[in-house]
């Protein structure tokens, strides 16, 4: 398929038919969301920042090792309750200023302990992104930090 | 003894204090030059806003809202942040020319509006040779944008400054030759003899040529997109403007703004009419139905209008190039300014116009 | 790419310069170098003489960091070389390492996933092109075309989320198939259909409002000039070198993937010059919407076999991917071909792994397009060439 471009024969008119396109736009609806007041639906696949349910973590590991970037690491945690099926109770633990959102390990977890939420807005004042797997487990919301979900 | 001398005189003598003439032309001189920036300053920060929220419209977003409502507070927020920012000067830069620029910028800026016919009265420096006066204002531009380009010792400031006094030196000559047009059919350089002598019909139908000519002109003399080829921010980062920083650089911001208006009321004074009502023969009403602010009001809508259709061509249009734009001007541009100019002397000089 | 004697300058012609040059540094901060290059010009007045990019202020050495990774940790390295079109790194680094795992009489892919990597490829490279045109307009000064093309970009990225989770680092493909099956929401599809029967009614209004305007036309009418022959020396590939009227478009030249069981043109202009490319990728975008319809229409009627991903390759066996020998795959990607050379020596990460990144090869052309032209000339065949920082440096 061979195009050819046609310049216009006739001078301005082309320049005329442009603006008559932005002008027409000028009195249309805007398409743009406001974001702190509205926020996009997000998808259900949405792969915000990531959570951990203690109950049911066995401290396989294998998270830390689908890491690309070694931001989830495992660190040895005592969660305040008996947890038969992690009995050397190790945990993960996620860097979230270093995670890239990959969802390998979740991708990579056997028992979907570990998983993409849907928070996004994990910007704070104190720069301490090291997500102890309390904190893990908890939501920004409940940090105090996040907005309500 | 002006209007406003006259008047200050008045209020003085009102108050129980009987001033001497020349104190009274004094402090109206003073008045009236505040007055005069400030209302240069406001309608450039009003139209920072208006230009945002127009470019975005077009671009299908709302535009700046979170400053008061509707966002109408954002240049005064803007201003704020301009103010409390650092002023930073280019360590090797050339102090005086860089320092010098600004003032020259703004000072002539503002001076060209000085002899603008808001109404009949509405008229800060009512000299016989208004048009002439704002013509000299205007051709100090590129001095301005040359000691800018020159004092930041930047290369990219220095293309700015060459290609903004290139475009202005060229585009000069044309608009030039529009403005003699009408000087020819009006027999005046006087602002407001302009505006009188369009009782009738307005000088965009004789003179539509020149209208259009002039609109383009204008354009590239004030450095507006898309013929902003002294800033040309893809090309030469900001140009002139480069090395400034903090209200040096809301200054020349600003002065870039009120010039979008600026272009529509010299367009207004000189084809549509100036504060004359449209159809204000027919329809009495239009002429006052806001008491003494209905001449000033038609002025500013019509400025509006016109600035309104500057930033619409500002968002629309792609930049053009530089040499290709001054090719126009001295291929296009002129030979049709000089036969418009040479046709309207013709139609003058045998009673068809004027 | 060349160096540029700063010291003793020469014309394009090879004269000394009868005048003072001027050598102007532009980027690695510069509005419309895309990104962090640098070039370092030499200019007569406005015209340039010679130009000399300078590269790496982006260089995470992504690839021998792969050396150190499991092959399945290297696909979100990936989408973070052509961040503007990540799906197509993946695809091009996947089909190269599964030509290793399963090789070629073992067909590991099913049918049901190569269509979702077709169809994911595809808005991709819509998303590519439409992002293209609005930065190549804001180059060139226009603004308004920008804010056009991202409207669409958005609602693309709004599809891409829901069938990934994520709008532009996708890490979508995996050995053997693709992450996610097609959302299970029943109107996912429906909705791909509408917008791809609205797409070329805004590709039209582009149209409507750039492609006759004069000052465009005069702006980009030989500007950047790029020969066929020039072209095929420099090994450019993608719009480029359609523009210059060769015909050279990997899903038909070699098709991979489903590519060869879809009905789509291959448009070439031989104006070479930014208008042409301009043109070129226009077109492009109309075939896209062609190829998507087509897949979007299988997906939905033909109850296409297989499942979305091989059960060799899924879940905590991801990480047990081991592979061995040598493999390159090239994939026809938004902006030219894009190569992947993986090495395996059968242990759990590559022992080699190199990427043929179209930007990189494809800006290695600028000083030959930018010699003798103004530096607005420069900016806009710099825009022509679609580069990604990100891509070129890697």
């Amino acid at each position: 398929m061979d195009i050819q471009p046609q310049p216009s024969k006739v001078p301005l008119v082309p320049i005329l038919q442009g603006m008559g396109v932005t002008l027409k736009h000028f009195f249309k609806k805007t398409v743009t969301t406001q974001y702190p007041e509205h926020k996009l639906p997000l998808a259900d696949r949405f792969r915000g920042r990531i959570y951990l349910k203690l109950e049911t973590c066995i401290g396989c590991t294998l998270c830390a090792q689908a890491c690309p970037n070694g931001s989830c690491y495992m660190v040895d945690y005592d969660p305040g309750f008996d947890t038969p099926q992690n009995k050397r109770k190790k945990f993960p633990a996620v860097e979230i200023s270093k995670c890239m959102y990959c969802s390998l390990c979740e991708e990579a977890c056997p028992t979907d302990s570990i998983r993409m939420g849907k928070e996004y807005e994990t910007a704070a004042y104190v720069r301490d992104f090291d997500y102890k797997p309390d904190r893990l487990s908890q939501n920004e919301h409940s940090l105090g930090r996040g907005p309500a979900q | 003894m002006d209007p406003l001398a006259t008047f200050i005189a008045g209020l003085l003598a009102s108050l129980g204090l009987k001033v001497p003439d020349w104190v009274a032309m004094g402090l109206s001189w003073v008045i009236g030059s505040v007055i005069v920036f400030t209302i240069v300053l406001a309608i450039g920060g009003v139209f920072t806003y208006a230009f945002r929220k127009i470019f975005a419209r077009m671009g299908h977003r709302p535009g700046p809202n979170r400053v008061g409502p509707g966002g109408i507070l954002q240049f005064l927020a803007d201003g704020a942040k301009l103010i409390s920012k650092e002023d930073i000067r280019p360590a090797k830069a050339d102090r005086m020319a860089w320092t010098a620029a600004v003032y020259v910028s703004v000072v002539f800026t503002v001076m060209a509006w000085a002899p603008l016919p808001w109404s009949e009265q509405a008229i800060f420096t009512n000299a016989g040779a208004g048009v002439l006066l704002i013509l000299a204002m205007g051709a100090i531009a590129p001095l301005a944008e040359m000691l800018a380009g020159w004092g930041s010792n930047n290369k990219y400031s220095l293309f700015g400054g060459v290609r903004a006094a290139a475009l202005d030196v060229s585009y000069e000559i044309p608009m030039l030759f529009c403005v003699a047009s009408i000087v020819l059919m009006v027999g005046s350089l006087d602002t407001n003899a302009i505006v009188r002598g369009q009782h009738g019909v307005w000088f965009v139908l004789p003179q539509i040529i020149g209208f259009v000519i002039f609109f383009i002109t204008a354009l590239a003399k004030a450095g507006l997109a898309p013929t902003d080829l002294a800033e040309s921010e893809s090309e030469l980062v900001s140009g002139f403007v480069t090395e400034y920083s903090g209200m040096r650089f809301g200054f020349l911001f600003v002065v870039l703004f009120s010039q979008a208006f600026f272009i529509g009321a010299m367009m207004t004074m000189l084809y549509l009419g100036g504060w004359q009502a449209p159809f204000g023969d027919q329809l009495p009403i239009l002429n006052t139905f806001a008491g003494p602010f209905t001449a000033p009001l038609w002025f500013v809508l019509k400025c509006g209008l016109l600035s309104f259709v500057v930033f619409w061509v500002w968002v629309s249009l792609p930049r053009v190039r530089v040499d290709q734009y001054l090719a126009t001007a001295w291929k296009v541009m002129l030979p049709l300014s000089i036969a418009n100019f040479v046709l309207t002397a013709v139609l003058v000089k045998t009673g068809v116009l004027g | 790419m060349a160096k540029v004697d700063f010291a003793n300058p020469r014309m394009p012609d090879g004269r000394a310069p009868t005048s003072q040059l001027m050598t102007l540094n532009m980027g690695p901060q510069h509005p419309s170098t895309h990104g962090v290059l640098r070039l370092k010009l030499l200019l007569d007045g406005e015209i340039v003489v010679d130009v000399e990019p300078v590269i790496g202020y982006l260089h995470r050495g992504s690839e021998k960091l792969a050396e150190n990774m499991h092959w399945v940790k290297f696909i979100p390295l990936t989408d973070r070389m052509d961040y503007v079109s990540a799906m197509h790194n993946n695809h091009g680094y996947v089909l190269a390492v599964e030509k290793l795992l399963g090789g070629p009489e073992q067909n590991i892919v099913s049918e049901r996933a190569e269509h979702i990597r077709v169809f994911a490829a595809e808005l991709s490279r819509l998303c590519n092109h439409l992002f293209w045109m609005g930065t190549f307009m804001l180059d060139l000064g226009a603004i308004t075309p920008l804010f056009y093309a991202l409207r669409e970009r958005e609602t693309i990225l709004g599809f891409l989320e829901e069938l990934c989770g994520a709008r532009l680092t996708f890490n979508y493909f995996r050995f053997g198939g693709v992450k996610y099956d097609l959302p299970d929401d029943p109107t996912y599809l429906p909705r791909i259909k509408e917008f791809l029967a609205k797409m070329p009614g805004h590709i039209a209004e582009y149209q409507k409002q750039l492609r006759q305007n004069d000052i465009l036309v005069a702006r980009l009418t030989g500007t950047g000039p790029l020969s066929r022959e020039q072209a095929l020396e420099w090994g450019i590939t993608g719009p480029m070198l359609r523009a210059t009227g060769v015909a050279h478009d990997l899903r038909k030249v070699a098709p991979y993937s489903v590519y060869k069981s879809l009905n789509f043109e291959v448009p070439t202009t031989t104006q070479s010059d930014c208008y042409g490319r301009l043109h070129v990728r226009w077109a492009e975008m109309v075939e896209s919407v062609k190829i998507l319809n087509q897949v979007v229409d299988r997906l939905a009627n033909r109850n296409l076999e297989g499942i979305h991903l091989n059960p060799d390759y899924a879940g905590g066996k991801i990480l047990r991917v081991k592979a061995k020998g040598e493999a390159y795959a090239r994939i026809e990607h938004p902006k030219g071909e894009y190569g992947c050379h993986v090495i395996g020596d059968g242990k759990q990460n590559p022992s080699r792994v190199h990427v043929r990144a179209p930007s990189f090869a494809n800006l290695q052309v600028i000083p030959l397009m930018a010699r003798g032209q103004k530096i607005a000339d420069l900016v806009a065949s710099l825009g022509s060439i679609d580069i990604v920082l990100g891509d070129v440096d890697r």
